[in-house]
């Protein structure tokens, strides 16, 4: 590891003036699950280091919002994320989705905020935070900006922040009645705490023997960054869903995808895994079949 | 089992405790006064003419005290087999991840960053990745002594082959592939050199000392007996630690820098340097009777070999051979080519060259009865070897209990029963397999030796070579050494393997250890004895014949009071005038044939081990994805002489065979290992509850007739998947890793081919 | 630039207060700093699970954990869990059960079921397989280690 100039501030305005000061030379560490590695091995080597550790407590809570939604602080564990009874009760999706994060050991460390900053493609929970269509809260120097989850991602491993700019919460909006949802993290063969080789997030309002009133369908792992599967909700949204329909939809989400080879998965194999599981969840919400059995 | 007190029993590992509580030190643990960190540099290309190497700048950098080249080296070649690798690159490099400079520095953070200052100029040179694009004319030679790129090549017949596929009811061919499978021990490899008083002394965890003492003499030009080598606590090995160059490289930087230096890989290094599974392409062509009997086996093998030899000569030959044992084969035809190519070096794993070939004939026999319509299993039995063949290639087999493997491995799962009630994706598979206790190929020696050492309290030290690598083998060895002595289990310590202590030893390789190590520990043991006896005779004043040693206490068989401790035995002999302390010596040899040339024949070891294993599938024909419900595992390994070890060593086999079979893989692109730190280990997820049967035939060889058991239980296990997935959904896998995507692309296929 | 930073932990029950680079991590200042070489480093990376720690009782990869992350905070090693030399029922169950082969994997096998078993003293199957699956053993196959943690749930001591 490359000598560090090591900083702790203690509130999130301080953050932001030392990010400010040092620009593209200062990193933040979270719970450096990714960027202890990428010290060590010298692939990052900043000039100083801003732990976020002694930061004010709410940055590691989850609290609720008006009209039943749900504020989480960047700094929540996974494992907190998992457990934290709110979440559990007004987002079951997503406490489920934090539960099969990586191993024990990484959702002890790896926080929410600090996850969603390292934006790898296959991210579990953006997806399903973009069906409930989340925001983030983000601190500047200035003040502070919202976004939805959506488009905080520029790219693979890239995000819209600045380099003055601290991811701080995220908002889980309330909704009237609540969306339906579900996130498939397939592994095929791997570890069940290796990164998705897909990962799918479907919700929908509506379906149960009614027609579809709203349906979000979003990718991880086979785009640069979590992929909206629009083609597909457009089909979908305002029908009944029947098998031939999901039939489609399924073949529609996995049309839009742009996936790539890797050594434990071909680009073709993942499109066709979309195709299958897409259609599973939808199964699932619908009452048209089991949904994924793992 | 009521005539033996300590063998068969189910006692705990000898060093459980140091391990559970963090006390066992392995070779990164140690520290030594003085001590550097060394880190290697490395090719980044896979075939390179090495220009200029420009040392100065690391040199420069405080706190490096070494930095090394092949110009500070003799640059001597060596290898197991042949001669074909230097301690650091020369004038070329031929894989990613050759090592071409070292340095030593007080720190890791100061070795790292003067790696970064080595500047080395490549000329980038033509590379060949593919063995049969590297056998083709005109493909770039990796060393001028093997102008074709053939490192090897094995060609010979048994019996009649036309003759045996006339005969054949039915004839199958099929190309069979395996994958580059890294033997992931957790330890990674390290070394410790210290240079002091003329003595060159190293700690590392290789499997064996005596031939890598051997190398490295040759390798720096030193005096066999100039190098003491250690062996620490190992963290696993499988195989890859038999051969590595970080001792090497250690040891020349502890000789520059006059300093003890210690050196870790990284997993990195790991995955991208060490020595992998040979990977195979196996064209197979076999026949069979209406009845299933085998008459011909006619098989191509070309071996990956990457770009230095070492043992894949030894691995080349046993694909080529082994398995032709497990079967009553009368007509057999090889022809087994090792091919140099721009790749990781690879080497011996877990079996060594036996689960490739076993992946590709246990598939095959399974599509012959399939298409023969008869049973696999019933396949499997009408060819198994027996007791007292002596096989197509001259091995003598003395104990086989393949047979009843088959049987008590069919009837615990409920074969014909699972079998009727079959339903689309799920299915059941079988395989058999041989191995060897012992292979005959380091020059023409094979045997062990011992000394058991008795003290004054009673206590018993075994001080052997052979090697502990968390296989077991202490263990063992103090069982037996307990045993012979009539003392407890408790009370027999063991070295560890020091060539300047230890008696020469060949080491943790060919499932050796217990029937071969075994019998030399016994030997040494029987020597105390009789020393201890003789002297405990002389104070009981009764005949040496006459006495008996239990848990410790010699008396006069059937006069119970007359008794002596073995302590007290032990001073009996020493103090008094002419006494001497009792040191019993064993020094065993074994009776093989080393197998010349391309004709491959003879018996190569002493006893040979079978085994039979089931499993039952469930395969989600939607993604392609196999959950593994169920593995029985009949291993036949002799007299079991510790239950629970060898349950553990059949467990842990069948496990590293499921991920050979499904989801480990070592892909490389350009001879760059790709995403290296994602090779796929198993974990607990994927394992399934493996029910192991000890099939104990007493073999006449083996101490109490025992047999190895350490690499069997992986061999047998890709093709018993490869089987039950075929069972399950109907389509055959020729390649491994069985993933996913190839059996959902398989299935579809079939699909598209049925709806035209 | 601060070239070593006050730190103080809490390891093992012992507390130290010392002055560290701010670029060592967990695993390092146990091993280099403080000679617990229990601990192991094997993937480097915090997927093996050779590393593991607790930290104020949760398993965590110490490979992967800066020093100054855990400042103030409660560490156990494999070495705390036999203070004295008494094996922790947990360690008696490993050796008992044949869960011990190569034993390199053992420390953070134990200390990642020790975290299990501290918040959870009743795991069900499933729990079991989440804490033993975290981690990797490339000898045992897993079984006997399975075995040896369900037994300590199940009041084996």
């Amino acid at each position: 590891m490359r000598p560090f100039e090591y900083a702790e501030p203690v509130s999130v305005g301080e953050v932001c003036e030392i990010l400010g000061r040092h620009g593209e030379d200062a990193r933040v560490i979270a719970g450096g699950n990714s960027l202890v590695y990428f010290l060590k091995r010298r692939i990052v080597s900043p000039r100083v280091l801003v732990t976020l550790q002694s930061l004010p407590a709410a940055l590691g809570t989850a609290d609720p919002m008006p009209g039943g939604g749900l504020r989480l602080g960047a700094l929540m564990t996974h494992g907190a994320v998992a457990t934290h009874p709110l979440v559990r009760e007004r987002c079951p999706q997503l406490a489920t989705t934090a539960a099969n994060i990586g191993s024990v050991r990484v959702r002890n460390s790896g926080t929410i905020g600090g996850s969603l900053c390292y934006a790898h493609p296959a991210i579990d929970t953006a997806p399903v935070l973009i069906t409930l269509g989340a925001e983030v809260v983000i601190a500047a120097r200035g003040g502070t900006r919202t976004l939805p989850v959506e488009q905080f991602f520029s790219d693979a491993f890239k995000s819209v922040l600045a380099p003055d700019e601290l991811l701080t919460e995220i908002r889980l909006p309330g909704h009237g009645r609540p969306l339906r949802g579900s996130y498939i993290k397939f592994v095929g063969q791997k570890a069940k705490s290796s990164m998705a080789i897909v990962g799918i997030a479907v919700a929908i309002r509506g379906g149960d023997g009614a027609p579809v009133e709203e349906v979000h369908i979003v990718l991880g792992g086979v785009s640069p960054t979590p992929l909206r599967a629009r083609r597909a909700e457009d089909l979908l949204r305002g029908k009944r869903a029947t098998p031939e329909l999901l039939r489609q939809v399924g073949a529609a989400a996995a049309a839009g995808t742009a996936p790539w080879d890797d050594p434990w998965a071909s680009a073709g194999y993942k499109r066709d895994m979309v195709e299958v599981l897409s259609r599973q969840a939808l199964e699932g919400l619908t009452g048209l079949g089991p949904g994924y059995q793992g | 089992m009521a005539e033996f007190s300590v063998i068969g029993k189910p006692f705990p590992r000898i060093d459980a405790k140091a391990k559970a509580m963090g006390d066992a030190k392995y070779t990164a643990d140690m520290r030594l006064p003085g001590m550097l960190y060394g880190k290697v540099l490395r090719s980044p290309f896979p075939h390179a003419r090495i220009r200029q190497i420009e040392t100065a700048r690391a040199k420069g950098l405080t706190g490096v005290r070494a930095v090394i080249t092949a110009a500070d080296t003799p640059k001597i070649k060596y290898g197991l087999v042949v001669d074909d690798e230097l301690p650091l690159c020369d004038d070329r490099v031929r894989y990613v991840g050759d090592e071409v400079a070292a340095v030593a520095a007080i720190d890791r953070d100061t070795a790292e960053e003067a790696l970064d200052l080595i500047e080395v100029e490549y000329e980038e040179l033509p590379a060949v990745f593919d063995p049969e694009e590297a056998l083709r004319p005109g493909a770039p030679v990796l060393h001028e002594q093997f102008p074709n790129n053939v490192a090897s090549h094995l060609n010979f017949e048994r019996g009649d082959i036309e003759a045996g596929l006339r005969e054949a009811a039915v004839v199958l061919e099929e190309t069979f592939r395996t994958q580059c499978h890294h033997q992931y021990y957790m330890e990674n490899v390290a070394a410790l050199a210290n240079w002091s008083e003329g003595k060159l002394t190293i700690w590392c965890p290789l499997q064996f000392l005596e031939i890598p003492r051997q190398l490295l003499a040759k390798a720096l030009n030193l005096r066999l007996s100039d190098i003491r080598m250690i062996q620490a606590y190992v963290g696993g090995g499988f195989g890859g630690k038999l051969d590595q160059k970080l001792p090497v490289v250690t040891a020349l930087l502890a000789l520059k820098s006059r300093r003890p230096v210690l050196c870790e890989h990284t997993r990195e290094e790991e995955m991208q340097a060490a020595r992998p599974r040979v990977p195979m392409i196996i064209r197979l062509k076999m026949g069979a009777r209406k009845d299933g009997v085998i008459t011909a086996k006619d098989t191509q093998i070309i071996a990956d070999n990457g770009a230095y030899s070492n043992w894949a000569q030894g691995i080349l030959s046993t694909a080529a051979t082994r398995v032709d044992s497990a079967y009553r084969y009368r007509n057999i035809r090889t022809d087994a080519k090792l091919v140099y190519t721009n790749k990781t070096p690879t080497g011996a794993f877990r079996g060594f060259g036996n689960p490739q070939i076993t992946f590709a004939v246990g598939s095959m026999i399974d599509m012959l009865a399939r298409e023969l319509g008869i049973d696999p299993a019933e396949m499997h039995r009408k060819n198994a070897t027996q007791t007292g063949d002596v096989t197509a290639h001259g091995w003598v087999i003395n104990s086989c209990g393949l047979t009843e493997c088959i049987d008590r491995a069919l009837e615990r799962i409920g074969w014909p029963a699972k079998r009727q009630q079959k339903t689309f994706g799920r299915g059941l598979g079988v395989a058999c397999a041989i191995h060897v206790s012992g292979n005959r190929i380091i020059g023409d020696y094979d045997g062990s030796a011992a000394f058991v050492k008795l003290n004054e309290d009673g206590r018993a030290n075994v001080i052997c070579g052979e090697g502990e690598i968390g296989q077991g083998a202490n263990t063992i060895f103090a069982q037996i050494a307990a045993e012979e002595l009539g003392v407890r289990y408790e009370d027999v310590d063991m070295s560890v393997a020091d060539t300047d202590v230890t008696p020469f030893a060949l080491g943790a390789w060919a499932t050796r250890v217990t029937a071969i190590g075994g019998n030399g520990v016994r030997m040494a043991a029987r020597d105390a004895k009789r020393q201890l006896l003789e002297a405990a005779a002389e104070k009981l004043e009764a005949n040496p014949d006459d006495l008996v040693i239990r848990e410790g206490v010699i008396s006069v068989k059937g006069l119970p009071g007359r008794s002596l401790t073995v302590a007290d035995a032990v001073k009996a002999s020493m103090y008094k005038k002419g006494g001497t302390p009792v040191i019993g010596r064993g020094q065993f040899s074994v009776d093989t044939t080393v197998q010349v040339g391309k004709e491959k024949f003879g018996n190569i070891a002493p006893a040979y081990s079978f085994a039979c294993q089931v499993a039952e599938v469930e395969v989600n024909p939607e993604t392609g994805v196999v959950k593994v419900l169920r593995v029985v595992a009949a291993d036949d390994l002799g007299r079991a002489l510790n239950p629970l070890s060898a349950e553990g060593q059949v467990e842990g086999g069948v496990v590293q065979g499921l991920g050979y079979a499904l989801c480990e893989e070592l892909v490389f692109e350009d001879g760059r290992v790709l995403e290296p730190m994602e090779y796929e280990v198993p974990t607990a997820w994927l394992a399934p509850n493996v029910e192991s049967i000890l099939v104990e035939p007493i073999d006449p060889f083996g101490p109490y007739g025992a047999k190895g058991t350490g690499e069997t239980p992986l061999v047998p296990v890709a093709a018993v998947i490869a089987n039950a997935v075929c069972d399950a959904v109907g389509v055959r896998i020729t390649s491994l890793p069985i993933t996913p995507e190839k059996i959902r692309k398989a299935l579809k296929a079939k699909q598209e081919a049925a709806g035209r | 630039m601060a070239t070593r930073i006050p730190m103080s932990f809490t390891i093992n029950g012992d507390r130290y207060e010392m002055e560290l680079p701010p670029q060592r991590t967990l695993l390092e200042l146990l091993r280099d700093e403080l000679g617990l070489t229990g601990t192991k480093e094997s993937c480097g990376a915090g997927i093996c699970g050779a590393c593991t720690v607790l930290v104020d009782g949760q398993p965590v990869s110490s490979c992967i954990k800066m020093a100054f992350q855990v400042k103030g905070r409660e560490i156990t090693t494999i070495e705390g869990l036999a203070p004295g030399g008494q094996l922790d029922p947990l360690q008696e169950a490993f050796v008992r059960h044949g869960a011990i082969q190569c034993g390199y994997c053992t420390p953070g096998m134990i200390i990642i079921a020790k975290g299990l078993l501290l918040q959870n003293p009743y795991p069900s199957e499933e729990e079991i397989y989440e804490a033993v699956g975290s981690n990797i053993c490339r000898c045992t196959g897993y079984v006997k280690i399975v075995e040896a943690v369900r037994a300590v749930a199940r009041g084996e001591r």
